[in-house]
């Protein structure tokens, strides 16, 4: 069940030294198709790709859908009533097939709240959202929102399931990232294929596991760079006197000898990292540090990310690290925004305050890396993605909103993406998801089916995966 | 429909509406483990839909009425009333009348409460099978780690697989998955694996030779008593249980005004910890002196350097300090998530929100303080840390919902323990100005009926010898943790424990002697077909070094680790020049060495276990660093003084020093092609150090 998955054989690069292995991951690029020599097979995607890239933004924490991209009016006609004294009482009742409270005694708030924030229509299409994300949502004709989608986990190992498909208890499992760098390789041999930004959820909620390979192998896990100008990649310089070429000699004697000690431990997946990362290390000594370097950029364009101000400048300096990243070919980009322990965006208290400072930060970044990639023409085939592990209750928790996975709103944009789409519903006050319900893994599927994967076929002998893992892609929101 | 993971047993439909209690289904799901189909583990089971009843429970189908009635049954004559027990009571009856038993329509996937739903002749007859096996899974080995260790029976095994008893258990679960276990390995893999893992160092080339030309049975045992006895045994292990206790230097940065994480000075509590566990001192009495050493031996300075444990929580918010000292305590020690009862009654396990402020209880009235040592007056140059009570009055509340805004004013809260656990808190005695309380609790913590806290320590010993822990959740032992496969294993070596006074180094030494521990780890196709992930160890699992011993083998094998041991820590930025051990380095929040950061070091607000990366930077920091360059260079001056200028002896002479092997002829082919550039000596080392094998135990 393995067709089309490109496996990069280890003792079929023995013996081609340091160059042979980057030759081989070269003819993956691009989706050009290569025999497989271990299994015979075509490798490459599955079908005709209309993205190359992903930049995946990811919010720590939960955002309020509510005061995102699924306002309800009706919360600020019924504010203070509980939702039994509403014409919604049905909403708490109705059990849903397989939703989920992992946890009861959170959510599950009963008094309405009003939104915190106002909302309007956007573009031409006349999406509805929150005024806390008004920069974003000027590109509304980009996006397809998506308000329909529910989580099982109510505490903050969500952050890890929306990653994996899992839940937190099941452990490590491959990532969304890691399954599309797995199925088609590397476009870059200068730099890593997957790459984080930003601070991931703290090891309560899965930590690096969030941009994790688990069974896949460690050489198809995130590598997390510093977006610090003054040492992006630390041990980055070679030592003086040092030069380029005797460098190259070390490190291709390096993966020879690597290469060797393979022969007990065939398809080790620890030395095939290795081995890989020896190669990338070496191109990363300039890579990086040119990448990094944001003020190459015009003065505009560093204005268009927020980098004129303090507050929005840490979050746009990542934003516009991934639009670098990606131009050079990196294949996944995932930024995180409030990472660290539960996430910064859980508002159970003071939602006003804290949803403010956050959408601040990260709203005009945002909405600068949509424009950018739109005027450059570069969002054609790259895929943005803005997700957060599950949404906030209508109901109040004092002045906060408490965790709500029964429902909750991502949005995609570019990447052969349907803009100006909303699909899936909720009811009135955002409770229940009415129309098109998608779990997590759903969001993966369309973003691999928009890179040339399909989600089914991404497997690995003797690893089952199961059917909730696969989702299915959205086929109302492709263009 | 979105087929339902077992994880998912959690699902539920909200407590004011009610369905099924997610807390039923979980304890039939884990009742039958795998043989409750995920198309019957549903609330469906036993309820239909309609209006919630008294008990918060939605109505129950025909199975359900009967399990309710079983209940009543098992009440009234005395038994265990719980899910499992009364499940299998009615097991055999037949709820729907449709001539299927309850348990084989559950087996085929099938409800035993619907007559129309039953299975067909071939999945009866498949069942018989499924019926067998599924009473050999109730019949096996109980996880029960809330209840006290009784030491199992060992099973029989036979050749090299009997003696010791952990091989026997091991042995039993390679017969039962059909699974063969690799062949001893070498003598020269299976000494560096023993040394990198009891002191963190390899061997060097003579105690090699000394051991490879040693003929005699106990060659190898003789090895593991130097190895244990060396006070660099004490570093190894001592940093494992940092990570585990949390140690984190202090962490300000204004001249002592700016105090987070620790008070400076904390560093007397790292070398206790070293000190403690190169004396064996048992895990029992260290915990009890973390806790209250200060109520333990009030005028002993060096037993006061243990409530360092407690320092180290220290945070400007008490709040945050009071709930890193609680939770973490119990992360640590009972391998339970007892912060989930802050804001409420935990969920999955039997703790009460009322307990968790009861720990809070034992703890509210400490604060720390630094006292003066002799010689010196200033105790901002140096002083000791430690933890005191100050305030024995103080009155601890539940806060409602976990908000400190909120207290129950109405009910001031005793100091105590989660009841569940089976034994009672200990009575409170005050020592001089002290409440007692920590005394009281560290009893509790260390009486050897408390059933977590051995079984959670061999665990995390485990985990560190073999890089895979019995119990996976190596902090969550609770219901929503993961089980152990070895049950039996994990309880007769904590009895072990507790029987042999707490000792570890006892531990390691069953462990590392055992036929287990010195398998082979090459891979086997046949093996990982069947258990691909090595749960039931037919293999030794390689492993990559830990941060601090990869920089410390750097050193080693150059000749330059200093091996002084103990003293205030060195400042992290001196981590490339200075060559000490690592663990003697600060180590605290935006204090740590990035060498060390780059190759996993603990956070340091928390480790339960590390993690193995492989990242490109790893191979920047042992190909760029100054300390790789320096090393290799004089490394490589060392080996020219004995081969002069022999090149394949030079290449021989780095690989042992290196590698712990002579090359292979291909490897020494490639190597002798590099060196016949000029100058390229320290280069080869270099080459050495960035070496798959070098950062690699196998």
């Amino acid at each position: 069940m393995s067709h089309g998955v490109p496996r990069r054989s280890f003792l079929a690069d023995t013996g081609l030294g340091f160059t042979g292995l980057a030759l081989g991951a070269m003819m993956f690029r691009d989706g050009v198709a290569q025999a497989d020599p271990k299994l015979g097979v075509e490798s490459g995607p599955h079908h005709a790709a209309k993205a190359k890239s992903v930049i995946w933004i990811f919010l720590c924490g939960g955002v309020s859908h509510l005061e995102s991209w699924d306002p309800k009016p009706a919360l600020n006609k019924f504010a203070g009533k509980s939702i039994a004294d509403t014409p919604f009482a049905d909403v708490v009742k109705k059990p849903g097939t397989d939703v989920v409270e992992g946890n009861p005694k959170h959510g599950n708030r009963k008094t309405l709240m009003a939104l915190n924030c106002g909302y309007k229509n956007y573009g031409k299409s006349g999406l509805l959202a929150a005024d806390w994300w008004k920069h974003t949502a000027e590109m509304a004709d980009e996006m397809a929102v998506v308000r329909s989608l529910w989580t099982s986990d109510n505490d903050h190992g969500a952050m890890l399931q929306f990653h994996t498909g899992r839940h937190v208890r099941e452990g490590a499992h491959p990532t969304v990232g890691s399954w599309a760098c797995y199925g088609l390789g590397s476009m870059t041999d200068n730099l890593p294929e997957y790459v984080v930004l930003g601070v991931p959820p703290g090891d309560c909620c899965g930590g690096e596991w969030a941009h994790g390979a688990a069974y896949l192998g460690p050489e198809h896990a995130g590598v997390r760079l510093n977006t610090n100008g003054q040492a992006p990649l630390p041990f980055g310089k070679r030592p003086a006197g040092k030069s380029a070429e005797e460098q190259a000699n070390e490190f291709g004697l390096i993966g020879k000898l690597n290469r060797l000690s393979g022969i007990d431990y065939p398809d080790d997946p620890q030395l095939q990292a290795r081995i890989k990362s020896y190669e990338l290390a070496f191109k990363m000594q300039t890579a990086v540090p040119e990448t990094l370097q944001l003020e190459k950029e015009t003065e505009a364009m560093r204005t268009l990310y927020g980098l004129d101000k303090p507050e929005t400048a840490p979050f746009g300096k990542l934003c516009l690290s991934a639009r670098r990243l990606v131009e050079r070919g990196v294949r996944f980009v995932q930024i995180y925004h409030g990472g660290g322990g539960g996430g910064e965006w859980d508002a159970h208290a003071k939602i006003k305050d804290n949803h403010t400072k956050l959408s601040t930060q990260t709203d005009r970044p945002i909405a600068g890396l949509l424009k950018d990639l739109k005027q450059s023409g570069l969002l054609k085939d790259t895929l943005v993605v803005w997700a957060t592990e599950f949404g906030r209750s209508p109901g109040a928790e004092g002045d906060g909103r408490d965790h709500h996975p029964q429902a909750f709103s991502v949005w995609l944009a570019g990447g052969g993406i349907k803009g100006g789409t909303v699909h899936g519903k909720t009811d009135e006050i955002g409770y229940q998801v009415t129309e098109n319900r998608h779990y997590v893994t759903d969001i993966h599927a369309t973003v691999l089916h928009q890179l040339g994967l399909d989600a089914r076929s991404l497997e690995v002998p003797g690893r089952k995966r199961l059917e909730i893992d696969f989702g299915k892609p959205i086929t109302e929101i492709i263009g | 429909m979105i087929r339902l993971l077992l994880a998912f047993a959690v699902m539920l439909f909200g407590s004011a509406t009610g369905f099924a209690k997610p807390i039923h289904k979980q304890a039939l799901a884990l009742h039958m483990g795998p043989y409750l189909l995920a198309k019957v583990n549903d609330c469906r089971l036993c309820h239909v839909p309609g209006d919630t009843g008294p008990n918060d429970d939605k109505p129950r189908n025909t199975f359900g009425e009967r399990l309710e009635e079983a209940k009543k049954v098992l009440k009234k004559a005395g038994k265990p009333f719980d899910i499992p027990a009364r499940f299998e009571m009615i097991a055999d009856e037949d709820a729907d009348g449709d001539g299927v038993p309850n348990l084989l329509e559950i087996l085929t996937g099938h409800s035993p409460a619907d007559a129309n739903d039953k299975p067909n002749a071939d999945e009866l007859t498949a069942a018989v099978k499924t019926l067998a096996k599924y009473r050999r899974f109730l019949a096996s080995y109980p996880w029960r780690p809330f209840e006290p260790v009784k030491r199992p029976a060992v099973p029989m095994a036979s050749g090299a697989w009997a003696g010791n008893p952990i091989d026997a258990f091991i042995a039993a679960g390679h017969r039962e998955h059909e699974l063969v276990p690799r062949p001893e390995a070498d003598k020269r893999t299976l000494l560096r694996r023993v040394s990198f893992d009891l002191i963190g160092l390899p061997p060097t080339p003579e105690e090699l030779q000394a051991f490879l030309v040693d003929p005699s049975p106990d060659a190898y045992a003789k090895v593991v008593d130097r190895l244990l006895a060396s006070p660099r045994y004490g570093e190894r292990w001592g940093r494992h249980w940092m990570d585990v206790w949390r140690y984190s230097d202090w962490a300000g940065w204004t001249d002592g005004k700016d105090v987070r994480d620790s008070q400076p000075h904390v560093w007397r509590w790292r070398d206790w910890i070293v000190e403690s566990v190169n004396a064996d001192k048992g895990y029992d009495r260290m915990a009890r002196e973390m806790l209250a050493g200060d109520e333990i031996a009030p005028e002993d300075p060096k037993t006061l350097r243990a409530t360092g444990y407690l320092v180290r929580n220290f945070k400007s918010s008490r709040e945050k300090w009071m709930t890193d000292v609680v939770d973490h305590t119990f992360l640590a020690f009972q391998g339970l998530t007892l912060g989930c009862a802050r804001c409420h009654d935990h969920l999955y396990d039997p703790i009460k929100q009322t307990e968790y402020y009861q720990v809070r209880a034992v703890f509210d009235p400490h604060k720390v303080r630094i006292d003066a040592v002799p010689g010196e007056a200033d105790t901002k140059k140096d002083g000791l840390a430690r933890a005191f009570d100050a305030d024995p009055k103080v009155v601890t509340y539940l806060y409602e919902r976990g908000d400190e805004r909120n207290p129950d004013k109405a009910h001031p809260l005793v100091p105590g323990i989660p009841q569940s656990l089976g034994l009672k808190f200990p009575d409170v005695k005050a020592v001089g100005t002290s409440t007692g309380r920590r005394t009281a609790f560290a009893n509790w913590l260390t009486d050897a009926k408390n059933p977590l806290t051995a079984r959670v320590a061999v665990n995390h010993i485990w985990l560190r010898h073999f890089g895979q822990a019995l119990v996976p959740s190596v902090f969550d032992f609770g219901k929503n943790g993961r089980r152990p496969m070895q049950p039996d294993l994990l309880d007769w070596l904590a009895a072990e424990f507790v029987e042999r006074g707490w000792s570890m180094k006892h531990i390691h030494k069953l462990i590392v002697n055992s036929r287990t521990y010195r398998m082979s780890s090459t891979p086997d196709a046949k093996n990982a077909a069947l258990d691909r992930d090595n749960i039931y160890y037919w293999r030794m699992p390689p492993r990559r070094l830990e941060a601090e011993t990869v920089r410390d083998h750097v050193l080693y094998v150059a000749g330059k680790l200093d091996v002084t041991m103990g003293g205030a820590d060195i400042d992290h930025a001196l981590g490339l020049t200075v060559f000490r051990r690592s663990l003697y380095f600060r180590h605290a929040h935006e204090k740590q060495m990035e060498y060390l950061k780059l190759f996993d070091a603990a956070n340091t607000s928390e480790c339960y276990q590390r993690k193995e990366s492989i990242i490109p930077q790893q191979a920047l920091a042992l190909a760029n660093s100054e300390l790789s360059t320096a090393m290799a260079k004089l490394l490589s001056q060392q080996i020219a003084k004995e081969v002069g200028n022999d090149q394949p002896k030079f290449v021989t002479a780095a690989f042992e020093q290196l590698l712990g092997r002579p090359p292979t002829a291909t490897e020494a082919i490639e190597c002798a092609a590099f060196l016949s550039q000029p100058d390229r000596r320290a280069g080869l080392i270099l080459v050495l150090f960035n070496h798959h094998e070098f950062v690699t135990v196998r």
